[in-house]
């Protein structure tokens, strides 16, 4: 694993994380006040910037440091949550997501509102009741140890480190006693707390770091050493005078003790304390401790320091000796040889695995790659196909007898079906991700129309195959956006009508039959029939006495080129109409329909396949071809009877059906594959719904049976075909063209069939 | 004789890099995802040094080193503390926790073993 | 010298002496007081100031008592240690052992 797949781990992480923020920024809107819930919201952003600092981007690192800062007072509970906050890290929340796209995706964002935000998140951080940044913690804190009884006026007096009175290093190195030119001569007198031992610091560790800056001489102060039985065997007893040659600077040698200054008492001078080091002991000793030199040359090879960050903790070491560097135990330092190391890391891997298995987790996941996937769903289509065609040549080959046979391939075509299935269930995710997007476009389009809006969503965790979820957000996005531009009032006209200020808009997803069905629903005025009738009658969609039902007016809608806003907005589109989203969801293999209600609202709802991979079909002959219509446009099929056919004009022809009259359209007439007319009587006529909610009879020559088919892309393997919206594979091993409803029905319009009017096939 | 590193972090990222450092460095590496695992991982791995995160969810990283330091078996473990900036507080309470040391993230990969390897032996 | 003719008890110390095992070698020490014991500390990797602070405390106790407590055999890692905590005394480790 390199750096670059980590920051795509990272990325997808962020992903994760906007959205954990965003739900729970949402929960505390609804009034969620768990403290979890805003832990969970601090940690997201606190993660962000902590791995947006790793990949150094700087920017998305500042706007996340200053959003944490203010979710930091509100978790201290400095600072109360409104609704006026929330909005502010609503729309914060949408900065970072846009800065972290543009992080990976490169691009630019708009500075102005980050700083905008920036400032209002700062104002909330600082008018809190108190300071949002605490007073630096006391440093030094008195000794824990409390004076050990023993202690003689000869052991030397620690003193508490103060930066004032030292003197500057250049006068250090004119010290008389400096021996080697260059070096520098440090006295530190160094006095563990017990604390320091029980936080996992060692004097011995210390001692050894300052060895690796140059030459030592350490005399240990043993005074205040109680006898064995008064001992406290965690006690911090030893202190320690070490004198340092070195040719690194005070700030090495202060590095050194980083992390025990607390837990000691440090004192570091420039310059040599002879004195001190001649001084006798106390105790009453025969031989007091004399300094004892400490050699580098003792210190045998430095511990494992791999090549690639071996430089950083060499260089203290190589400098003072290049040679020889500080270590004190030899044989658990030594450098393990490679494969040795591979293989303990093999077994360290193995082992690792196991300790994360026995933790109990929340639903196990693991990521894989999208290809792999799709390479599976390949397989397993061409598993299914394979299945179809040995079943098949079984019946061909009249060994049907057997039953055996015949059983063995039930089950198999059993055992396919479920791989299949399972295999679908695999790229099946839930919606939730682009209904959690949805959040933000309606807090976008509202703030723009000064809308007050409230989006509810229900079903998010209905799954759905991945490529109709990714398939799912634009034409979302679209409906959202006109449900709250045109279908809400504003807040002030819903406030008139005596209805709740606030739009309720209300995103649901369900499964019905197979399907996954999403509404939009809003609790605004509703279609106003009127206008769209005459925008219709004005644009001569319809005529001005025409005879529309509701159902119709409002399905006008979606009728290309139509719009009823009357100016243009930003914000539905320029000139994008409804008839964009309905095309779009139509080549998901999915329908749109609405219903409304004159003050009370609309709702959208769109019916989608679960997947994309496979389609139940009705497998039909046009001209001796084989066509497969997909089941979800089939209305009904139907027989026709001499009568019920009536010419239209020179070239249509109309069926009856009950009481309506419906075009007949020839399939292979409109796809080429013969000249003339077919006789209706002849063949069968499936009745279709098309754009607009009108029906038109497709007319076939025979209806071979229904079956699910494995799409399998003709732009992929052959060129786009107008009229075809992909290919199957029969279980005769046959290719059988898919049609493409929508763009035949249009071309029964009298438009010729192209290329850009086709739907490009999936799969 | 390799020395053995657990840490403990909720952000897959920081997971992968520190797994990536470690591993580079010649370290073995055990993972966990928060406070709870790692006490847990602690017990099955015992690691020479930790390295853990502050903020997690279930148990975050002060809870975490206290658990280490009131285990009989673990108490004397170096522990260090991965910390966004040096936010003085936080680190001052880690401590008081029990934690050795600490790694100021973003962390370089020679920062980070270097701060290891001074605190073990 | 030892009053008696006993051989004196040896104590081998393990290999690891950390904060661990502060407590453990202060209860074996004391469990012996009043003995002479060598100390093999053959085998120790590792030890760190709170166990050197117990043997020269220790050492220093049997001492007042003119009885021996002492390290007579070492690894090359317990007697650096002890040097670079600049632990000269001869009442726990020989002068000839630190060279």
């Amino acid at each position: 694993m390199d750096m670059n797949e980590i920051k795509d781990i990272f990325f997808q992480e962020c992903e994760e994380q906007l959205a954990e923020l965003e739900s729970g920024l949402l929960r505390i809107n609804d009034g969620d006040t768990d403290p979890e819930t805003v832990n969970a919201v601090f940690r997201a952003v606190h993660s962000i910037k902590g791995g947006a600092g790793a990949f150094g981007l700087d920017d998305l690192v500042a706007f996340a440091h200053v959003f944490e800062t203010t979710l930091d007072c509100v978790r201290s509970n400095k600072l109360q949550t409104s609704s006026e906050l929330l909005k502010v890290m609503l729309k914060s929340a949408d900065v970072l997501a846009d800065l972290t796209a543009a992080s990976r995706d490169g691009g630019s964002i708009d500075k102005s509102r980050t700083s905008v935000l920036v400032k209002e998140l700062d104002a909330f951080a600082k008018g809190t009741p108190l300071p949002a940044s605490a007073p630096e913690p006391v440093k030094q804190e008195a000794p824990a140890e409390p004076a050990p009884q023993a202690t003689d006026d000869s052991g030397f007096q620690p003193v508490p480190f103060s930066f004032d009175g030292f003197e500057d290093e250049a006068e250090a190195a004119e010290l008389p006693d400096e021996a080697i030119a260059g070096r520098s001569v440090f006295t530190v007198r160094f006095k563990p707390r017990s604390d320091l031992y029980a936080k996992g610091n060692e004097a011995v560790l210390l001692l050894r770091d300052l060895a690796r800056l140059g030459d030592l001489q350490v005399r240990c102060d043993i005074d205040t050493l109680p006898p064995i039985d008064q001992l406290d065997p965690e006690g911090a007893y030893f202190s320690w005078l070490i004198r340092v040659e070195t040719d690194k600077d005070e700030e090495a040698v202060r590095h050194v003790f980083e992390f025990a200054e607390w837990d000691c008492l440090i004192e570091i001078t420039p310059g040599s304390d002879d004195e001190a080091f001649s001084a006798p002991t106390a105790a009453g000793e025969d031989q007091p401790m004399a300094p004892v030199p400490f050699d580098l040359s003792m210190l045998e090879e430095e511990p494992v320091v791999p090549a690639e960050t071996a430089a950083a903790v060499v260089v203290p070491i190589a400098a003072a000796r290049p040679a020889a560097v500080a270590a004190v135990e030899e044989a658990p330092l030594a450098p393990p040889s490679l494969p040795r190391a591979e293989k303990a890391l093999a077994a360290e891997a193995e082992k690792k695995e196991s300790a994360v298995a026995a933790v109990p987790a929340a639903p196990q996941t693991i990521r894989v790659d999208l290809d792999r996937v799709d390479r599976l769903i390949n397989l397993v289509g061409e598993l299914v196909i394979n299945q179809a065609m040995l079943a098949q040549s079984v019946v061909e080959n009249e060994t049907g007898g057997s039953s055996a046979i015949n059983l063995g391939l039930e089950e198999l075509q059993q055992l396919t079906r479920e791989i299949q299935d399972s295999v679908m269930a695999i790229r099946a995710q839930p919606v939730k991700p682009v209904f959690q997007r949805m959040g933000r476009i309606v807090r976008e389009i509202a703030d723009m129309t000064g809308k007050n809006v409230r989006l509810v969503t229900e079903g998010e965790n209905t799954e759905v195959d991945k490529t109709v979820i990714d398939k799912l957000a634009e034409p979302l996005t679209h409906m959202i956006r006109n449900a709250v531009d045109h279908g809400l009032e504003t807040p002030e006209k819903r406030a008139a009508l005596g209805k709740n200020p606030e739009g309720i808009l209300r995103l649901t997803a369900k499964h019905r039959s197979g399907r996954i069905v999403i509404e939009i629903a809003d609790d605004g005025a509703g279609i106003n029939r009127e206008r769209v009738r005459s925008k219709a009658i004005e644009n001569g969609l319809i005529a001005a006495d025409s005879n529309l039902s509701d159902e119709e007016i409002d399905n006008l809608i979606f009728h290309p080129g139509f719009s009823t806003a009357e100016k243009l907005s930003d914000i539905s589109g320029r000139g994008v109409g409804m008839d964009v989203v309905k095309r779009s969801i139509q080549q998901l293999g999915g329908r749109i329909s609405i219903t409304s209600k004159p003050g009370k609202g609309s709702i959208f709802t769109m019916s989608l396949p679960l997947t994309l991979a496979v389609l139940d079909g009705m497998v039909v002959t046009v001209a001796n071809q084989t066509l497969v219509v997909p089941l979800t446009a089939i209305v009904e099929t139907l027989q026709p009877e001499k009568q019920d056919i009536h010419a239209f004009g020179p070239t249509q022809r109309l069926i009856a059906i009950r009481d309506t009259f419906c075009p007949l359209v020839d399939v292979g007439h409109i796809l080429n594959f013969r000249p003339d007319l077919a006789n209706p009587i002849d063949g069968v006529a499936l009745l279709v719904e098309s754009e607009g909610g009108g029906q038109r009879a497709l007319m076939v020559d025979a209806i071979q049976g229904q079956r699910q088919v494995v799409i399998k892309s003709l732009e992929a393997n052959y060129t786009n075909v107008p009229g075809i919206a992909a290919a199957t594979i029969l279980g005769d091993g046959r290719v059988a063209l898919i049609l493409d409803v929508d763009a035949v029905v249009t071309a029964s319009r009298g438009h010729a069939l192209s290329s850009e009017m086709t739907l490009s096939a999936t799969g | 004789m390799k020395k053995k590193v657990l840490t403990v972090d909720d952000s897959r990222t920081i997971r992968n890099m520190l797994l990536v450092t470690l591993t580079n460095a010649g370290f073995d590496t055990v993972q966990a995802e928060d406070g709870i695992e790692g006490l847990e991982v602690l017990e099955e791995s015992n690691p020479d040094v930790i390295v853990t995160d502050i903020n997690m969810p279930r148990l975050d990283g002060f809870g975490f080193i206290e658990g280490v330091r009131q285990n009989d078996r673990f108490r004397a473990i170096p522990i260090l503390v991965l910390t966004t900036e040096s936010d003085a507080e936080k680190k001052n309470r880690a401590r008081e926790a029990g934690a050795t040391g600490w790694i100021v993230k973003p962390f370089d990969p020679s920062k980070l073993i270097a701060a290891i390897e001074r605190v073990t032996a | 010298m030892s009053s008696t003719d006993v051989a004196p008890k040896v104590l081998k110390l393990p290999e690891v002496l950390d904060l661990n095992a502060a407590s453990r070698l202060h209860e074996q020490v004391l469990a012996h007081k009043g003995e002479d014991i060598d100390i093999d500390a053959t085998d120790v990797t590792r030890v760190g100031a709170q166990c050197v602070q117990v043997l020269l405390a220790a050492a220093l106790s049997w001492r007042a008592e003119d009885q021996s407590l002492r390290v007579n055999q070492a690894s090359d890692a317990f007697i650096k240690t002890l040097q670079l905590l600049g632990i000269s005394d001869e009442a726990l480790l020989p002068k000839e052992m630190l060279k």
